[in-house]
């Protein structure tokens, strides 16, 4: 055992020494580029109320009331599970705040933020293109207060426009996922990333998993950072509230086991000593 | 910068609480004896203190690595630095509270192009560990700060049909976790070899696993 340790331990000395941990470490692994983006403006921040419930008007939605329901629960699973963030969102009740009224100024709708389904998506979104419902299946439209900076107004249009290829419907269940998913991001306040492996990014047409990259991973965080122990704890909101993902209590019960065991140990430490 | 003076306090009290339990429990562990002495594998030393490099790997085979979504297997990788103690509280058993610092950031990410942000690891932690022999285990909490900083400005993004300006990140903004630290590590004479496993919101659905090897040299 002391010899085959011996040879390990001389071993990886000569390596660091010669510089060639160094080289094999570079060598192996993968390059990722930090690349995530925010909207409005450098200061954005995120919402201030959590968690973010989306309003949805299912009326002339393309696809089924549950297909929608799925892909926006799969959306909210996906960004909730980023561990170094707080993100918190929910899926709420039915609006019927009109698509038309999304992007005009000052705004009109009441339910933001919202997922509207849009059957006049090129008239409403794309100001007099007709071909924008080919190539564009969703948008989102965000606002901020200026005064803080924090993003207070966010609706998402789905494209629900007959005959149109970019319409939601004629995307594969996944893919509907992941447009859901990126409009989201938007809404939370991300912009598009210029990393291919991002959910941010712009083009989704290559998308055959909803996942997020890590550089989706760090802009909600750097939106919505985790404050553990004292905003959050392992994982359970906050010690007061009960969530979906936790349990209230078990964060306290383990911080205060493993003082007790410290403090434990110092007292029989002391008492030997 | 907004939002920095007020994450500057947070940082400033952890490591405070950090320091803290270091003098609580580094002294009194000290107190025993006056013979630092580290050269023997077999003597069991009262307070050592080592220097080191370390590997982290964050969020293991969670997040797209592949432009069609697909999962790749060692997320970012972390070149770090690495001070630790290891302080005898009696019989086999210490504490050994380390600190690791990634002054770096990720290898390879800030040296893209397009990159404005750099995002950087601070792990605190204070396992407490048995010794068998040359080998130990050890098992404890830590705090594991991810730091996101931008310098802003903007960047063009292709949207839909045209180009649209997105913006940089200004802030400094810092993720802190509550980790559980499970370990195991060899020592021989002035060296150490330690890998760990960092357990990130253990208690929820957005567990994921951190691996960190780190390897160190007793300088006290």
């Amino acid at each position: 055992m002391s010899f085959s340790v011996n040879v390990l331990v001389s071993f990886l000395v000569n390596l660091i020494r010669r510089g060639s941990v160094i080289v094999f470490v570079l060598g192996i692994f993968p390059q990722t580029a930090v690349a995530f983006t925010v909207e409005l403006g450098s200061d954005l921040q995120g919402w201030s109320n959590q968690p973010l419930t989306f309003s949805v008007n299912y009326a002339n939605c393309s696809v089924s009331q549950d297909t929608l329901n799925a892909a926006i629960d799969s959306g909210i699973a996906l960004w909730q599970s980023v561990p170094t963030a707080a993100v918190s969102m929910a899926r709420g009740g039915t609006t019927t705040d009109s698509a038309a009224n999304a992007g005009v100024s000052p705004p009109t709708i009441t339910d933001s933020p919202a997922i509207i389904c849009d059957p006049s998506f090129s008239a409403d979104i794309g100001g007099g293109d007709p071909t924008i419902g080919d190539h564009v299946t969703a948008v989102t439209f965000v606002r901020a207060d200026t005064s803080d900076n924090r993003i207070s107004y966010a609706v998402i249009v789905l494209n629900a426009e007959t005959g149109k290829n970019a319409n939601v419907a004629n995307l594969t269940p996944v893919a509907f996922s992941d447009v859901v998913a990126h409009e989201m991001g938007h809404a939370q306040g991300l912009g598009h990333s210029s990393s291919e492996n991002a959910l941010m990014y712009f083009n989704s047409s290559q998308k055959t998993v909803l996942n997020l990259s890590q550089d989706d991973a760090d802009g909600i965080s750097y939106l919505y950072p985790r404050s553990e122990p004292f905003g959050q704890f392992m994982g359970c909101g906050t010690l007061a509230v009960v969530g979906s993902d936790g349990f209230p209590g078990a964060g306290a019960a383990v911080l205060g086991l493993w003082i007790l065991v410290c403090g434990g140990m110092v007292g029989v430490m002391k008492r030997a000593g | 910068m907004p939002g920095m003076s007020s994450r500057i306090p947070h940082l400033s009290f952890s490591v405070a609480i950090y320091c803290l339990m270091i003098a609580i429990f580094g002294p009194s562990a000290t107190a025993q004896t006056h013979s630092p002495n580290i050269k023997s594998q077999t003597s069991s030393p009262d307070k050592t203190y080592f220097f080191g490099l370390s590997m982290i790997t964050e969020n293991v085979g969670r997040y797209s690595e592949a432009a069609n979504g697909a999962s790749g297997s060692f997320g970012n990788i972390y070149p770090a630095l690495e001070a630790s103690g290891r302080f005898h509280l009696f019989g086999q058993w210490s504490i050994a509270p380390g600190i690791d610092f990634t002054p770096l950031g990720p290898l390879f990410r800030n040296v893209q192009a397009d990159s404005a942000t750099s995002d950087n690891l601070l792990l605190l932690s204070t396992p407490i560990s048995y010794r068998m022999d040359i080998a130990d285990i050890h098992l404890g909490p830590g705090l594991l700060f991810d730091f996101y900083s931008g310098s802003g400005g903007t960047s063009s993004q292709s949207n839909g049909t045209k180009t649209s300006t997105f913006y940089l990140p200004s802030r400094t903004s810092d993720s802190r976790q509550v980790v559980v630290d499970l370990g195991s590590g060899v020592q021989h004479n002035n060296y150490r070899l330690d890998g760990d496993l960092l357990v990130c919101g253990l208690l929820s659905s957005r567990r994921a696993l951190d691996f960190m090897i780190h390897f160190s040299m007793g300088l006290l």
